[in-house]
């Protein structure tokens, strides 16, 4: 059986973002030194490894460093004329080698090479950010491994050259030990080739602060939520390693703000999406309506 | 038979167990009141209480007329419960306490002689008043109120259901009149703390004593409040009602007539009660008459100072244990003390230092003086360890060990139904034990140990793998179909391999093997080498004459030592499992299970499945030994269930029995195998719509006739001889999950 359409013609991995979001400053708030860090980091260009749940804000700290040293007070003249200074690829398991370096695609009449993100994000000098990298297919170490140490070059199979990386370039990784099977572990030739930042949710007062301010609710309600949070979270060992992320708080926040009643938000936005399990799910309800009246 | 609205802890334990443990934010298990050691008599079954690890709910609610409500009765006991945790109750210590309140200098801890040696404060601060009871009773009315005050602001939803309970615990109380006049002011004190208006008081009360009381309890629910507060208003109040002044005008309130030299106590000046006020000159009410109230049920009863013992006792034993493990480095206060008594000299560090002190090891210390006061602290530590947990022994008496209990229905096939919750099934890790016998197993059986491991290294797949340069497929490979328009462009023949394929053969298999510990797995097995030794020696000549004798039946004397049994080689089959399994990369789990009863259903682990293969899960393994009957429906439902939980394409549930499935009371027919086998069955049948494929492995030789209706034909194997079993468990394995 043959297809009857052409293959379509996209440039890149559909996964990937043009991240327009670093023009203006994101909001951020650091939990500890990991922004100090990451800043001394970044001035010897030292690949850094992020790890931690999911919806800790991993991203949002990426997109908050990209704009401090590209377009804040961190950036420098070289740097501010930088178009996108940060490229973000999610990564999935049928995400290959080519999908990041590049590849030939028709135009016209011809065969044109088309970079991938991580070619482009190497040779304009922004922070290119793999997200989840376990994910990927295992050929895609090997192009990390060949950018992560003093070498700093990209080499592309396809075209028999190799990419010397812009001065300004970094590589960012982010996985999630919590859920990721052993045999989706980072192997240590990968992992020893960064720094590694640890996150984990945020303390109460912050958490609070963050859920008012990207939620848009009064303190006591985001309080109240990250009361929520802290509580759900106790049930990590029991079926859902991964508790409630920051990310799920502020959407019910969000919910709230529209005028949704504050159990229901809580109950579509946490109960709900955490878990399958019935009786975790019960138990999530009960906390609910615990905190909330 | 209770009515439907009642909530039952058991129908809710695993609910309530996850919400405890979320509110508490640690382990802390949830049982019913019905498990109290014997001992504690003086803790009441029908009511909430806690101790260290634990919250004890009562076995049923039925106060409401609805189901929800019950259950929020159990919610907001453990709320409170769980509430001395979050507001300190304690942490409470003596010394504090005094430099809090210096200036309410007196009663409440003061007369503690210094020799007076117990490990909790908050006993020694009870210990001080001149009726303990009393004042342990008023700092409980107390600190519930703070506790109950701090619950309404930090969990804005069930502020209307506290007081919703509140209020209905106000109709349940005692009338006033009909109780003694001690009584009587801890009922008042203990409504008010209820909610009850003070108004109401008026009448049995002097406005003054009133106003104590309120102000007590409103100083309790000020968000500042603290166990330290607390404490303070106990010692107030109670020094209030001792004052003889304040007894007098107890005494004109209350119409009685009393002496009122005796101060010594709160008795003193009032005598109650309707009838008997006439009586002037009736003797004072000594000690007698009880100082209790009765508790409010969703209060519970709490003896904080017991808990504050057993914090206390694991604190000494941690010392304890890390003195025994050398003690490097000493922790600060030993040094200090062990400095102060002059055991020891520390040269060139400065006593004020010490507190700072984290490098200083013993190995510093000169050599006499290191022995010396280190077996000196030792032996004290392990006299105040063992005291303390005799006393907590026969105050609290001993729990059963921890074990996370299950509640399963059963089904009955002559109801055709569910017996709801019928069994409970209690989960226990094994304890690790001797492993030489496994390890001479594998070492005896070396070669079939490599061979399977051989094999199972061969299942291992590549992962997954996109395969390109397919004619045919569910992707187009976007490279090859750019080459071939080219190569269709430059005149040449495209290639039609332009398709990819996934190939999903990948490994992602969780596998549980479930082992029938029951007694019968304690028959030995003829050995092939010792029927032949028999002929030669001639060593059952004694046979009949000491066979009833333990001393010569003992295991441990039998000519042969190798004494194989049904489990001795059930444990070698697993073994080689666990092992071909570490290598293939397969989650698995080993577990066995026995029981005796619906109510005593147990369930043991041996290896569960986020534990690796290592020394101490071999240890489990060895453990593994025969023990009561074989109710295998909750087992296998239990084992279903955790295999549930596994994020695996392929679950597979083997179990390994030696006989069909009975218990005492599975069935009422305690001769008939039917009920058994076809709850079995059912639960059985149960996993396969769970997604876990299930394979029953017998080595009775009858097997057929009761597996042949417990099972599909195809997942169930009888095993003629039991010595096959290691050879045939990786067979089936592999056919299972290939």
């Amino acid at each position: 059986m043959s297809r009857p359409q052409a293959p379509e013609l996209v440039p890149a991995a559909a996964s990937e973002s043009a991240d327009s979001a670093t023009e203006t400053a994101p909001f951020y708030l650091p939990i500890g030194d990991e922004v100090e860090v990451f800043l001394a980091a970044y001035e010897s260009r030292l690949p850094v490894l992020l790890k931690g749940p999911t919806g800790c804000g991993k991203t949002r700290f990426v997109e908050h460093m990209a704009h401090l040293l590209y377009r804040g007070e961190e950036a420098s003249e070289r740097r501010t004329k930088i178009e996108a200074p940060l490229t973000t690829v999610a990564c999935h398991e049928d995400l290959s080698a080519t999908d990041l370096v590049g590849r030939y695609l028709l135009t016209g009449d011809e065969t044109v090479w088309i970079d991938g993100p991580l070619t482009r994000a190497v040779r304009s000098g922004s922070i290119c950010y793999l997200d989840e990298i376990v994910e990927a297919r295992k050929d895609t170490t090997v192009l990390i491994h060949a950018l992560t140490d003093h070498r700093r070059m990209l080499p592309i199979e396809k075209r028999s050259t190799v990419a010397e990386a812009h001065r300004d370039f970094l590589l960012v990784i982010s996985y999630n030990p919590g859920y990721q099977s052993v045999l989706k572990d980072l192997k240590p030739s990968t992992r020893q080739r960064f720094v590694a930042l640890d996150f984990d949710y945020p303390p109460h007062a912050l958490e609070t602060k963050i859920i008012a301010h990207e939620g848009g609710v009064d303190g006591a309600t985001a309080a109240e939520l990250a009361t929520l949070g802290a509580k759900v979270r106790n049930l990590r060992e029991h079926g859902f390693e991964e508790g409630v992320s920051t990310r799920l708080l502020i959407y019910a926040a969000q919910l709230v703000a529209r005028g949704i009643d504050i159990r229901r938000a809580c109950e579509v936005a946490v109960s709900r999406a955490v878990t399958d399990d019935v009786e975790i799910q019960r138990v999530v309800s009960e906390l609910v309506t615990t905190v909330f009246p | 038979m209770s009515a439907p609205s009642t909530a039952s802890l058991r129908e809710h334990l695993r609910v309530l167990q996850l919400y405890t443990e979320a509110i508490a934010g640690r382990r802390m298990e949830l049982r019913s009141t019905e498990e109290l050691p014997d001992v504690s008599s003086a803790l009441r079954r029908d009511l909430p209480t806690s101790s260290a690890s634990c919250v004890f709910l009562p076995a049923e609610v039925s106060d409401f007329d609805s189901a929800r409500d019950n259950f929020i009765v159990y919610k907001i006991s453990i709320l409170h419960q769980l509430g001395f945790w979050e507001c300190g109750t304690f942490h409470f210590e003596l010394e504090r306490w005094h430099r809090k309140h210096e200036s309410q200098a007196g009663e409440g801890g003061s007369s503690a002689s210094p020799e007076e040696l117990s490990e909790s404060d908050l006993a020694l601060f009870f210990a001080a008043f001149d009726r303990p009871e009393l004042a342990r009773k008023i700092f409980s009315i107390l600190e519930d109120t703070r506790i109950d005050a701090a619950l309404g602001r930090r969990y804005r939803g069930v502020r209307k259901d506290l007081a919703r309970l509140q209020s209905a615990s106000r109709a349940l109380r005692p009338d006033i009149a009909t109780l003694g006049p001690i009584q009587r002011l801890l009922e008042i004190l203990l409504q008010l703390s209820l909610g009850a208006e003070p108004e109401v008081f008026v009448a049995r009360l002097e406005p003054g004593q009133l106003q104590h009381l309120g102000e007590a309890l409103s100083e309790m629910r000020r968000p500042g409040a603290d166990v330290y507060t607390t404490a303070t208003a106990t010692v107030r109040l109670n020094s209030v009602w001792q004052d003889p002044s304040v007894a007098k005008d107890l005494r004109v309130t209350l119409q009685g007539a009393t002496d009122l030299e005796d101060s010594e106590t709160i008795s003193v000046a009032v005598d109650g009660g309707e009838g008997d006020a006439e009586g002037a000159g009736s003797p004072p009410i000594s000690g007698d008459e009880p100082e209790g109230t009765e508790p409010v049920p969703y209060r519970g009863e709490l003896k904080p100072e017991l808990i504050q013992k057993e914090l206390r006792l694991a604190e000494l034993t941690k010392d304890l244990e890390k003195l025994r493990e050398g003690g490097i480095p000493l922790p600060p206060e030993i040094l200090r003390e062990l400095l102060e008594k002059g055991l020891i000299e520390i040269t060139g560090v400065e006593e004020a230092d010490l507190d700072s002190t984290s490098g200083l090891t013993l190995s510093d210390l000169p050599d006499g003086a290191k022995a010396a006061a280190v077996s000196d602290k030792r032996a004290e530590l392990e006299d105040r360890v063992r005291s303390l947990g005799r006393e907590l022994e026969e105050e609290l008496g001993e729990l059963r060990p921890l074990r996370n209990e299950y509640y399963y229905d059963e089904w009955d096939h002559e109801l055709n139904a569910y017996r709801r919750a019928w069994c409970r099934l209690g989960e226990t890790t094994l304890e690790e034990a001797d492993v030489t016998e496994l390890e001479d197993a594998r070492r005896s059986q070396a070669r079939l140990f490599a061979e399977v491991r051989r094999q199972f290294e061969l299942l291992r797949p590549d992962t997954l793998r996109k395969i390109k340069g397919l004619t045919d497929g569910e992707d187009v490979d976007l490279d090859a179909a750019v080459e071939a328009w080219s190569d269709l462009r430059a005149g040449l023949a495209p290639s039609d391999k332009l398709y990819t394929h996934r190939d999903r053969r990948e490994r992602n298999v969780a596998a549980a093997f479930l082992l029938d510990m029951s007694a019968s797995t304690d028959s030995e097995i003829p050995d092939p080498e010792e029927e032949q030794s028999a002929d030669e020696l001639p060593k059952y000549d004694y046979v009949g004459v000491y066979d009833d004798d333990p001393f010569w039946t003992r295991s441990d004397l039998t000519p042969t030592a190798k004494r194989r049994r049904v489990i001795d080689v059930e444990k070698e089959a697993l073994l080689l499992m666990a092992e071909a399994l570490d290598t293939l990369g397969d989650a698995y789990a080993i577990y066995g299970f026995s029981g005796y009863g619906r109510e005593n259903v147990d369930f043991f682990v041996a290896k569960d499945f986020n534990e690796t293969y290592d020394r101490r899960t071999l240890g489990r393994m060895a453990a593994i030994e025969p023990k009561r009957s074989t109710r295998m429906g909750p087992a296998i439902r239990h084992a279903a269930t955790k295999l549930d939980k596994q994020d695996a394409r392929i679950k597979v549930l083997l179990i390994l029995s030696d006989g069909y499935p009975q218990d005492f009371d599975y069935g009422r027919d305690r001769t008939s195998r039917e009920y058994g086998i076809n709850d079995t069955m059912m639960a059985l049948r149960e996993a396969e719509l769970r997604g876990v494929h299930t394979f029953c492995i017998t080595v009775d030789p009858a097997g057929h006739d009761y597996l042949r209706q417990m099972c599909s034909e195809r997942s169930y194997l009888v095993i003629d001889d039991i010595a096959a079993l290691p050879k045939e468990l990786p067979k089936v394995y592999r056919g299972l999950t290939t």
